[in-house]
């Protein structure tokens, strides 16, 4: 296991670039999928809202 | 091409290219993160120091063909002035400068130990940071103006100017001396890497690509929907 993290001597280079990478694209994956779901609600929400016909409307 | 124009439309094709691109994500990562850490061998020359290649040249590839993207929407958005390409290179920019970003940092990373250094102000490296120069400025613009047309215009002339920067990236380490070796992988008489090397390169770099259609949909998607919002703003505001 120490073999695995030290991987002779330059794994805090291999493990810092694999982890600076997962953690951008992971940052960048989750701000964009968060702010579209906002924007779509946001949309939902100003959109103006369709009056159910009553009863009587319909007949 | 203007059949996607309608937003309804892309939204449909795009849900459907979704699961797809998430299953071939997950699985190419997967696979590729084994072979890249665990399965391809050491290189004789650089010793283990080489597996942070294969996050750093799908980055740099990802940085390339980014910019390509915002350049192609560019112009068609000059030329044929497709709604949606304004909104494609807009949507396309921030994935582009993060893989760029990475290109630069793993690659301080994998210089430290290879090289001696983390960073030298050679062609290839230098002409790496104008291109993230180039992403920030685009997106720069893109924020710098209320009217979103006149932005996109300005942006996308710049994104087209900025076109001059791949082919210096790409030839940079035959046209001056370097640290970087010469081209290995997309060469005329074919790559010169070991194919047990090769094999994890390409998987990480499908997953990269597959990432990429990922998060570019969602943020047309955003993009779409912030136009929406902006429309619906102006008829209330309108009465």
């Amino acid at each position: 296991m120490t073999d695995l993290f030290e991987m002779g001597s330059v794994g805090p280079y291999i493990w810092g670039a694999y982890g600076v990478t997962a953690v951008a694209l992971v940052l960048l994956a989750v701000f964009s999928l968060r702010a579209n779901k906002s924007a779509a609600e946001m949309v939902d929400r100003m959109r103006p809202k369709r009056r159910k016909k009553s009863d009587k409307e319909q007949a | 091409m203007h059949k996607f124009a309608n937003p309804a439309q892309f939204n449909r094709l795009a849900d459907r290219i979704l699961p797809w691109a998430k299953a071939i994500l997950a699985a190419t990562l997967l696979y590729g993160l084994y072979l890249a850490l665990f399965d391809s061998p050491p290189d004789r020359q650089q010793g283990e120091s080489v597996r942070i290649m294969y996050v750093h040249v799908p980055a740099a590839w990802m940085a390339m063909f980014c910019y390509m993207v915002v350049a192609g929407a560019s112009f068609t958005e000059i030329v044929w002035r497709h709604p949606l390409a304004l909104l494609a290179g807009k949507a396309a920019a921030p994935i582009g400068a993060t893989f760029t970003a990475l290109a630069l940092i793993t690659g301080a990373l994998w210089g430290k130990p290879t090289w001696g250094t983390y960073w030298q102000w050679d062609g290839r490296m230098t002409s790496v940071l104008v291109l993230f120069f180039l992403y920030l400025g685009y997106m720069a613009i893109w924020r710098s103006m209320d009217e979103e047309e006149k932005a996109g215009r300005a942006a996308s002339i710049l994104a087209l100017v900025g076109v001059i920067n791949i082919p210096i990236i790409k030839f940079s380490v035959e046209w001056w001396n370097t640290l970087h070796q010469p081209a290995s992988v997309f060469r005329l008489d074919g790559p010169t890497i070991d194919g047990n090397m090769l094999w994890p390169l390409f998987t990480m770099a499908i997953a990269f690509k597959a990432y990429f259609v990922i998060v570019f949909l969602y943020r047309m998607k955003l993009e779409i929907n912030r136009r929406k919002i902006s429309v619906l703003r102006m008829s209330q505001v309108n009465g």
